[in-house]
């Protein structure tokens, strides 16, 4: 910033600008901090970067300040000395020092470890850092424990998502191609207008699309954000996403009979023969999938080079077989979700779903190609995108699969203008080849990660998919493959479920990173009993909040991003790269200062924790596989490295001696063009997708196996390799008495709830209308008697209430009730406390009411408002 | 109002009248009552009156906005631009009533009915009359608040403020002072009925700035504080005064309580009067709503 | 004659309070001031519902009421039309306040509030006050980062091109919303967006002809 021109002026002895890398949501936004005199007094958006807006920044990461500079911080470890544990009980912290802290937590995981290393538990936030699943992978890999999750996981995330992409896209996510779309359709979800992965990235790529003339369609429960800026909102009852899709594809394929023919053909499992028991024809010799070829009347393997056409229809015989290609199943299968019965259940018209279907299908412009650097590649200018709010229920896996469908169905998927996966292929940084990553086609032919064994990049699941597992982690994944993360920790049937698989452990020691889980997870009472039962609770945070406050027993001072060296958060990782044609760029996040009092990186803390509980060799071998070292640039097992120096060493090893950490900490990012091939992968790549899941029919019958034996029941129907409307419990609640859906929705201005404690967001947070209010449509209220600024009493159908105040609105479902989930009541969080309404009191958990593909949880709930009273004024 | 209403629903001026605005307030309602008192003084050639009104405007209206300022000791600065600010001006007119005053005060002291204490009569009267309704013209070249936006309101102050010194004269007479009581209590007769009228007319002709307007006089009729005005400055500042007032034309002399009363509730009624208009200052929202 | 002006393009802008939080970090406003802020409001009916956000600030008038009542001349009208404050001689009669009709003008009252209450002022807080000096009992607004024009121009930069000659809400929106130029300049990318796209300023009406438009 510049002074004010005063006539004394202050003297200025540093004045300096830094290149690092936010850290207030998962997007790490590249920004440029200024410092004068020691002290950080500016961050904006890095212009020169790819990963941002270039040059534009959000609310949450200008706030970054007041989390540097928050006398609220934790400075020292804090040791609890009330052995009371419990959502709203007071810690009574006690200052200790470093040296007691590891020394206890190095005792207790020297113990844990020789009995049973799968007793300890970690858990990330979900929302933060990419960096935190990183180290939740390496210090859940040396310790030796599979029990592992993010705090929010199903409620801030999404596993049907994650699933879906992956197995459709190879990818974490799938984002519109913003250059080149026309016409795009967003179910649930705010990219480019809120938060989200990449963002700012998102934010500047559909500014420029809608100034060209992008049509942007949004299906919403309410008109805000992406929703109120988009060409035409859609209101929609929450959950029911899935039938309007499958009703358009149903629209597309059987009512105009249009689909893009080659890509189906080439790019699917499509033309792939399936007997009348739902799985493929196989080949005897080779056992690979068979296909029809209509030009020689016969079947052979899928990836037969002499297949003149690929048959998409007709009844064949193979080897007294009677088979099908799984296309004419899927056209076959979507004559049953018909626009008016999707009406019936969303209460988007049916009109609607056939118009929005007609002119998705017309702007796809099937068939048509662009040149871009000289290659010929397909334009399908046509995008179904979607993110949690969507797929955030019991349907999560068929909701997602039914929206990336229809990108399917028109070839409009990692094609220019398409709906494009973060790139999940990298011919490597010219300088050095290194830094390379693709895909191929696998098992099948069906895509997978072609990377070698080296743990970066979190490989994706799920293909192919690991066979199932009698569990004998708590989290019950090795039983359910597709899983991201599992929702036994907040569960209420948890400890049924854990007699049922008996398990022959309990959770003793649970590590945190970052992650409020108490505000974070779906029903936190039940999350709590959980939490009470951990004997030794350990969380690294930067303020002391309700997790911790209720149930750490030991507080330690983490760094926050503006006082932390990390090489990672701008390497390799999965949803917040420039996507499309955006140049590959990437960072590190450095330090503006150095931490104050007595903060320590987590990193730096865990290598020493690893040294000290006698796995040093453990940690230098890690990272080798990790970053894929070769022999010479191995770290030698004497080698004592720091987390810095893994850096240094990674970042040569990948951009070549010139590039190590000192000149990223010059330079702070390091850019190079994306190919075509490397963005459009698809176009270069041999490898299909399952848009028909046959997998899914053996898996069925493993996973059905192993837990009826055990007594968990699952909604099995959703085990069908056709995508399909399944009803979640909300929909099918029949109490009229609770008349409303009730869902949380994110906010701009806020990641989860960690925003809520910087002075800025506060105050923005209290000049809008909605952000701490709960709002209703204001037709519904007033029939039942409510108005603006009424204290409302929201019980959900299970019995739980929370309250707060009321904001009326008519850009909004008039079956819906909906806000911000916050609400905060620690201590050292004074800011924050008091503000809004925590969402996850209202819901509840059982294990075998989540989805039953992907373990999402349900995070809408039906409910019934009164009002208690009227709210006090500011 | 809540923060997320400001600018976005009719948002009253909160400056001149919340927390420290309270003094712009009471400095107001003292031009009046100082301002008028004088000129009434004046006229009833009552000294103590004039001396009075003297120290009221210069203690209570300067001392009050003295006290306001975000910075007082700059209150010089107050001065330098008559060229276009009726504050300037304002600032100049009382400082020049301060000094004319002294000397025309001093004048009817020493020198008593001489021509130059005449010429300072009417140079004072001149400068206090231009005192008590600058503030009008302060409010009434605020385009932004059309309630205020009124050629009405300097007359209305001023109505008002003679009003004021009146009611006060007439107190002045009772305890002693050599007032003709008879005509103080047919001018203070004519200035509520007129006072009276120049309200109605300010308030009906307020309706017609604009949607704002209307709102603003909505709210000073029927909205959160309506009782300041049906009650301070209807039933208290002009109909028990005029009740009191007819009944003395018919009886001959009211009693001494009565005219207390009478003297009691038009003060009610002037500071009623200052606060519901500097309450109900609407400003027009920003930007399109659905209201 | 350069006049400086501002184009909002209500288009792209997503309501993200990015130019708020960004403006007063760049000028260490204490907690309650605001010198660009969002109005919220929604009109229609369902569903033609439509959420109307409205970035506002200081608009810079040429016919700036605030001038003209200032008793002081301590609000004053620049050339290049930036309307700036004069801290050392404001009084702090608030009449600049109760005049504008846009209601950009705050008066810092309290030097010592700080936005962790009850638990002093931070570092940030407190360098803030030395390369940022405001002064309580004075009212404070939007100068369109002057310092940084000035600055700017010193060196041999342009304003509304060159970031950091251009007032810092402009520089951090990131769907670039924002736009700063030479209103006096027929071929600025601000003078181009108010013709081609019908540029707007906010009640036309007060006669005080604003130097901030918006596109629709």
């Amino acid at each position: 910033m510049t002074p004010m021109q005063t006539k004394k002026k202050p003297d200025v002895y540093d004045d300096t600008w830094i290149p690092t890398q936010c850290g207030r949501c998962f997007a790490n936004c590249a920004i440029r901090v200024h410092r004068i005199n020691g002290v950080a007094v500016k961050i904006e958006g890095n212009p020169d970067s790819w990963l941002g807006s270039r040059g534009g920044l959000c609310a949450k990461g200008v706030s970054g300040l007041q989390v540097l500079y928050d006398p609220n911080r934790l400075n020292v470890p804090l040791r609890r000395t009330n052995p009371e544990k419990g959502l709203f009980v007071d810690p009574k912290w006690k200052e200790i020092s470093w040296e007691e802290a590891l020394s206890e937590i190095t005792e207790k995981l020297k113990k844990v470890l020789k009995e049973e290393p799968r007793k300890i538990l970690l858990q990330t936030a979900t929302i933060r850092t990419p960096t935190s699943p990183v180290w939740r992978k390496f210090v859940g890999d040396l310790l030796g424990t599979p029990n592992r999750t993010a705090g929010g996981g199903g409620i801030a995330c999404g596993s049907g998502l994650h699933f879906g992409c992956g197995l459709l896209h190879g990818s974490w996510n799938v984002m519109t191609d913003y250059r080149y779309c026309n016409y795009a359709i967003y179910w649930g979800v705010h990219n480019g207008f809120a938060t989200g992965h990449a963002a700012m990235i998102s934010a500047r790529l559909v500014s420029e699309a809608m100034e060209r003339g992008m049509k942007l369609v949004v299906f919403d429960p309410m008109s805000h954000y992406s929703s109120n800026k988009a060409t035409e909102w859609i209101p929609i009852i929450p959950g029911t996403d899935g039938i309007v899709a499958l009703a358009m594809c149903n629209v597309i394929v059987n009512e105009l009979g249009v689909w893009d023919e080659t890509y189906i053909k080439t790019k699917t499992n499509g033309p792939y023969l399936v007997g009348l028991d739902g799985r493929y024809a196989r080949d005897k010799d080779t056992g690979k999938p068979l296909v029809w070829d209509a030009g020689e009347s016969k079947a052979k393997p899928f990836d037969d080079a002499g297949i003149i056409d690929f048959a998409l229809e007709g009844k064949f015989k193979v080897d007294d077989l009677e088979c099908q290609p799984s296309f004419q199943l899927i056209v076959h299968h979507l004559k049953q979700y018909t626009p008016e019965i999707a009406s019936s259940i969303s209460s988007v018209p049916a009109e609607t779903v056939r118009r929005i279907a007609t002119e998705f299908a017309q702007a796809a412009q099937i068939g048509s190609t662009i040149s871009i650097n000289g290659h010929q590649l397909p334009l399908r200018p046509v995008s179904s995108v979607t993110f949690r709010g969507a797929e955030a229920h019991e349907n999560s896996a068929h909701t997602v699969l039914a929206f990336l469908l229809l990108n399917h169905i028109v070839g409009a998927a990692d094609v220019p203008g398409g709906s494009v996966g973060f790139p999940v292929t990298s011919l490597g940084y010219p300088e050095t080849g290194k830094w390379k990553f693709g895909v191929k086609g696998g098992k099948d032919g069906l895509l997978t990660i072609a990377v070698p064994e080296s743990g970066w990049f979190y490989t994706h699941l799920p293909w192919p998919v690991h066979d199932p597992k009698f569990p004998t982690d708590a989290g019950l994944l090795e039983l359910f493959p597709m899983a991201s993360l599992s929702p036994i920790w907040a569960a209420e049937n948890q400890e049924e479920i854990w007699q049922k698989i008996g398990l022959p452990y309990r959770i003793e020691v649970m590590i945190n990173y970052g992650c409020n889980s108490v505000l974070g997870v779906a029903d936190p009472e039940a999350y709590a009993e959980f939490l009470k039962k951990i004997p030794f609770i350990i969380s690294w945070d930067l303020v002391s909040n309700e997790f911790a406050e209720g149930f750490a027993d030991i507080l330690l001072p983490d760094t926050s991003y503006l006082e932390t060296l990390n090489w990672m958060d701008g390497q390799g990782y999965f949803f917040n790269y420039p996507y499309g044609m955006d140049p590959w760029c990437c960072h590190i996040t450095q330090p503006v200062v150095k931490p104050l009092h007595d903060r320590r990186y987590i990193m730096d803390v865990w290598f020493e924790l690893l040294t000290r509980i006698g796995k040093r060799l453990e940690v230098n071998e890690y990272w080798n596989k990790y970053i894929g070292l070769d022999e010479a640039n191995k770290f030698k097992p004497e080698e004592d490295v720091t987390w810095d120096q893994v850096g240094d060493r990674a970042l040569k090893y990948y951009f070549g001696p010139d590039h190590g950490m000192e000149w990223f900490k010059e330079h702070g990012h390091l850019i190079w063009p994306k190919k075509v091939e490397e963005a459009y992968w698809r176009h270069f790549t041999d490898a299909r997708v399952p848009i028909y899941m046959e997998f899914v029919i053996d898996l069925k019958e493993k996973i059905e196996k192993i837990a009826e034996g055990i007594g968990i029941k699952m909604n099995w129907d959703q085990y069908t390799p056709l995508i399909s409307w399944f009803a979640s419990t909300p929909h099918l609640v029949k109490n009229p008495e609770y008349d409303l859906y009730c869902f949380g929705y994110r906010d701009i201005l806020h990641t989860g709830t960690c925003t809520m404690e910087q002075p800025w967001l506060d105050e923005a947070s209290k000049t809008n209308p909605y952000t701490y209010n709960i709002s209703m449509h204001t037709d519904t209220a007033n029939r039942k008697g409510l108005q603006d600024n009424d204290l409302i009493e929201i019980e959900s159908s299970y019995g739980h209430k929370v309250r707060g105040t009321l904001k009326l609105r008519k850009g909004q479902h008039p079956e819906t009730v909906a806000f911000v989930s916050a609400g905060h009541w620690a201590k050292g969080q004074p800011v924050a406390k008091g503000k809004g309404t925590p969402f996850t009191f209202l819901l509840e958990q059982k294990f075998e009411k989540c989805d039953a593909l992907t373990l999402n949880v349900e995070t809408s709930v039906k409910v019934k408002v009164k009002k208690v009273g009227v709210a006090q004024h500011d | 109002m809540r923060s997320y209403e400001w600018m976005v629903e009719y948002t009253p001026q909160t400056e001149w009248i919340e927390r420290r605005g309270i003094l712009i307030w009471l400095a107001e309602v003292s031009n009046g009552i100082g301002g008028g008192l004088y000129l009434v003084s004046l006229y009833f050639n009552s000294l103590f009156g004039m001396f009075l009104s003297w120290l009221i405007v210069i203690l209570l209206k300067g001392g009050f906005h003295f006290a306001y300022l975000g910075k007082p000791m700059r209150f010089w600065r107050l001065a330098l631009n008559p060229r276009t600010s009726w504050l300037s001006r304002g600032f100049i007119f009382l400082g020049l009533f301060i000094v004319l005053g002294a000397i025309q005060l001093a004048l009817s002291y020493w020198l008593p009915g001489t021509a130059l204490e005449f010429l300072f009569k009417v140079i004072a009267g001149l400068m206090v009359f231009l005192v008590v309704i600058n503030s009008g013209f302060v409010m009434n070249y605020v385009n932004a608040i059309p309630l205020w936006n009124s050629a009405i309101l300097p007359l209305l102050f001023l109505s008002c403020g003679v009003l004021d010194g009146f009611a006060f004269i007439l107190t002045i007479g009772l305890f002693g002072g050599s007032v003709d009581m008879v005509a103080a209590e047919a001018g203070s007769r004519s200035l509520l009925l007129i006072s009276g009228f120049i309200i109605i007319i300010y308030l009906w002709g307020a309706t017609y700035m604009g949607p704002t307007g209307k709102r603003s006089v909505v709210e000073i009729i029927k909205g959160q504080i309506a009782p300041i005005l049906w009650i301070g400055v209807i039933l208290c500042g002009i109909i028990i005064p005029i009740s009191i007032s007819i009944f003395s034309y018919f009886v001959g002399e009211a009693s001494v309580p009565l005219l207390i009363t009478a003297v009691i509730c038009e003060m009610v009624g002037a500071f009623s009067l200052k606060y519901t208009i500097l309450r109900n200052a609407l400003y027009t929202p920003l930007i399109p709503t659905r209201s | 004659m350069i006049k400086w002006g501002m184009v909002i393009d209500l288009k792209k802008c997503i309501g993200c309070y990015t130019c708020m939080v960004t403006c007063k970090q760049e000028h260490y406003l204490p907690p309650g001031i605001f010198w660009t802020r969002l109005l919220v409001s929604e009109t229609g009916e369902y569903p033609q519902v439509t959420n109307h956000v409205y970035p506002v600030l200081c608009n810079h008038c040429k016919e700036a009421v605030c001038v003209k009542v200032c008793p002081s001349e301590a609000t004053l009208q620049r050339e290049d039309g930036i309307v700036h404050i004069d801290y050392d001689k404001c009084v702090g009669c608030r009449y600049c306040m109760i005049a504008c009709p846009y209601q950009q003008r705050t008066f810092y009252s309290d030097g010592k509030k700080g936005y962790f209450p009850g638990q002093g002022l931070t570092e940030l807080e407190v360098i803030g006050k030395e390369l940022y000096p405001l002064q309580p009992g004075t009212v404070v607004k939007c100068n369109f980062c002057k310092e940084k024009i000035d600055e700017g121009i010193r060196k041999g930069l342009k304003p509304g091109i060159d970031r950091e000659a251009t007032p810092a809400c402009v520089n951090n929106c990131p769907t670039k919303a924002r736009y700063f130029g030479d209103l006096n300049d027929m071929k600025s990318k601000v003078s181009v967006l108010i013709r081609q796209r019908k540029g707007f300023q906010l009640h036309p009406e007060f006669g005080t002809e604003p130097s901030v438009y918006y596109v629709d």
